[in-house]
């Protein structure tokens, strides 16, 4: 079973933050496209969250049909790898926006904070 | 489910009380073997202290056996045990039932190790005769029996006492040990004099007990006289101890407040 | 149908100090929830009161819509805070006693998770230390199948390490389907898991609702609302 570190904040709603968490891991390829996810009770207990709140999650995953329910064996990684990438790029987009305000804020221009990318990225 | 409570109470009763029961046991066999000690100093010295030892040994067991019981009660039922028990799934009365059988049924063991344990350390020849002499006689056989039927009803009604008392105070919320001692000790001062007073009253029928109350040392009691304080003073401890029993049943029966 | 559990109109006082008051509550299948209070705020005596463990002054407590008893006691695991074990039973016999009372008790269950425990069966519960009593009858009431499991300050002065181990023991263990009330002061070790909470204090159920939509509505941790609710702002 893959093991995946949660990490929450206690001012918002944790099933929120759980489908977050959740579709990094799985556009990241820890769960990877096609695998079978643990259980609803075997998640909850390695997120030390309430199962009920587990499955909500799920629920919201599977209705942006990132995952799907096969009835007798679980819960399994879409194959769609169009979709995967399409989640991807809104993951980034939103990191890339985050960076660009994050730097306006300290009045740093885009193409400057381009170059501080470049230069501090590696790091 | 009643038998299973049993069990337990009776294992946890019992499981200290086999040592004294042992003691009392290892004492009555040395009396009878010391019998045979030669006239030497310890023989002679044994067979003075060991009389002493064996008799409190004996006074231990009816002793600890009550103190086991009530023990037990309190602390199965009051105190921090009382959230296993009241949360399994059986009935308060049922509850109750099982302390009050598996209190009977160790209060018998320990008159009957008791009673062995006396047949053991000083049953003899000149006894037996004695013995012998008073059964041939029908009505001191039937006495005799009675005096040993009181004895376990007296000791059985101490210990109900005792339960009715540790019910009564655990009613309240403070000082329950207090109360249930107060409440126990009042109960039975209060309920020997009604038995007392019962006695009284028969001697208003019954000229021979009348006349236990009126007369002179002088004046000897008859058998018959015996006879009929046996049977009342029984038949009283009878009904005191089904009495207190149902009582504190319908006590305990209305719930517990658990510290 | 009738709720888990409800109280109604419940009423409680020792000596004329009134400690529950006319509190109403209803409890659903299938949740985890916190019953959050200061200490002496009613949460332990609302929670005795169910298990049968004080009296009723006034009002009526139903499981699954019958008043409390034997039929009640056969589906709620209760975990007290005190230990409860006659210390002069092992293990073993412990877990012979659980599976004769309660026909929902799953040996194996109870085996697999003392194993985690690294402890022996054989050991007289006199022998253990209270951390680890208290763990024991974690055990003993996780591997019920019960429909609704009562635990009172399941986490008061326990370490971190063992707070998680205690979490995930409630986690895995709970039958599905059935509920968990959780009492605690300590909100913020266990807020994670809940559904619902239920605040009370000074005896009267002041706030009831499901934890996400405090949540969402205050921008706060149910700790953080709590908190400002029953405490004088200390920050500033």
């Amino acid at each position: 079973m893959q093991v995946i570190q949660f990490k929450f904040d206690n001012e918002r709603p944790i099933y929120l933050q759980l489908v977050e968490q959740l579709r990094v891991a799985i556009v990241s390829g820890a769960y990877a496209a096609g695998s079978r996810l643990p259980s609803v009770r075997e998640l909850a207990v390695m997120a030390k969250v309430n199962p009920n709140t587990m499955q909500k999650a799920l629920t919201e995953l599977e209705s942006d049909r990132l995952i799907f329910t096969e009835r007798t064996n679980g819960k399994f990684v879409t194959n769609d790898q169009r979709l995967l990438d399409k989640i991807k790029t809104e993951l980034a987009s939103d990191l890339v926006q985050k960076y660009t305000s994050d730097m306006a804020k300290i009045g740093i221009t885009y193409a400057d904070s381009i170059k501080y990318l470049k230069q501090l990225g590696g790091q | 489910m009643l038998r299973k409570l049993i069990k337990y109470d009776l294992l946890w009763m019992n499981r200290t009380l086999i040592i004294f029961y042992i003691i009392t046991f290892v004492f009555a066999i040395l009396m009878r073997l010391g019998e045979n000690l030669t006239d030497s100093v310890i023989g002679s010295l044994l067979r003075h202290i060991l009389p002493g030892f064996v008799i409190g040994a004996m006074i231990n067991v009816i002793i600890n056996a009550a103190i086991r019981i009530w023990v037990r009660f309190r602390q199965n039922c009051y105190k921090d045990e009382a959230y296993l028990t009241h949360t399994l799934p059986i009935t308060r009365a049922q509850l109750y039932d099982s302390k009050v059988i598996a209190a009977l049924i160790s209060t018998v063991i320990a008159v009957a190790v008791v009673i062995t344990c006396f047949f053991i350390a000083f049953w003899n020849n000149d006894m037996y005769e004695y013995f012998c002499s008073l059964v041939e006689n029908a009505d001191m056989g039937f006495i005799i029996g009675g005096i040993l039927v009181t004895a376990l009803l007296e000791i059985i009604y101490v210990i109900a006492v005792g339960l009715f008392g540790l019910v009564v105070g655990h009613r309240r919320n403070n000082n329950r040990v207090l109360y249930s001692v107060v409440i126990g000790m009042i109960l039975y001062f209060t309920l020997q004099a009604i038995l007392l007073a019962v006695i009284y009253c028969i001697g208003f029928f019954d000229d021979g007990i009348k006349a236990m109350f009126e007369s002179s040392p002088e004046n000897a009691i008859s058998l018959d006289n015996y006879r009929t304080l046996i049977v009342s003073a029984d038949t009283a401890y009878l009904v005191l101890n089904v009495c207190l029993y149902a009582l504190g049943k319908h006590y305990f029966e209305k719930g517990v407040n658990v510290d | 149908m009738a709720a888990l559990l409800e109280c109604k109109h419940l009423c409680k006082s020792f000596d004329r100090r009134v400690v529950l008051d006319d509190v109403n509550l209803k409890i659903d299948k299938g949740k985890i929830i916190g019953l959050l209070g200061k200490n002496g705020a009613g949460k332990s005596t609302l929670i005795k009161l169910v298990n049968d463990l004080l009296t009723i002054d006034s009002g009526q407590i139903l499981f699954k819509g019958k008043p409390i008893g034997v039929n009640s006691k056969a589906h709620i695991s209760y975990l007290p805070e005190r230990t409860y074990l006659d210390k002069t039973m092992t293990i073993k016999q412990a877990f012979k006693m659980f599976s004769e009372f309660y026909a929902d008790f799953d040996l194996e269950r109870a085996h697999a998770l003392l194993a985690d425990l690294d402890l022996d069966e054989g050991m007289k519960i006199a022998k253990m230390s209270k951390g680890m009593q208290e763990k024991l009858q974690l055990i003993l009431v996780m591997s019920r199948d019960a429909d609704l499991y009562i635990l009172d300050e399941p986490l008061g002065g326990v370490d971190p390490a063992t707070r998680d181990h205690i979490l995930d023991t409630i986690l895995s263990n709970f039958k599905e389907g059935s509920s968990v009330i959780i009492s605690t002061h300590l909100i913020s070790d266990v807020e994670r898991i809940l559904d619902d909470v239920i605040f009370i204090d000074k005896g009267q159920i002041v706030l009831t609702g499901s934890a996400d939509k405090l949540r969402a509505k205050h921008k706060a941790s149910i700790n953080d609302i709590f908190r400002s609710m029953f405490y004088a702002k200390k920050t500033h």
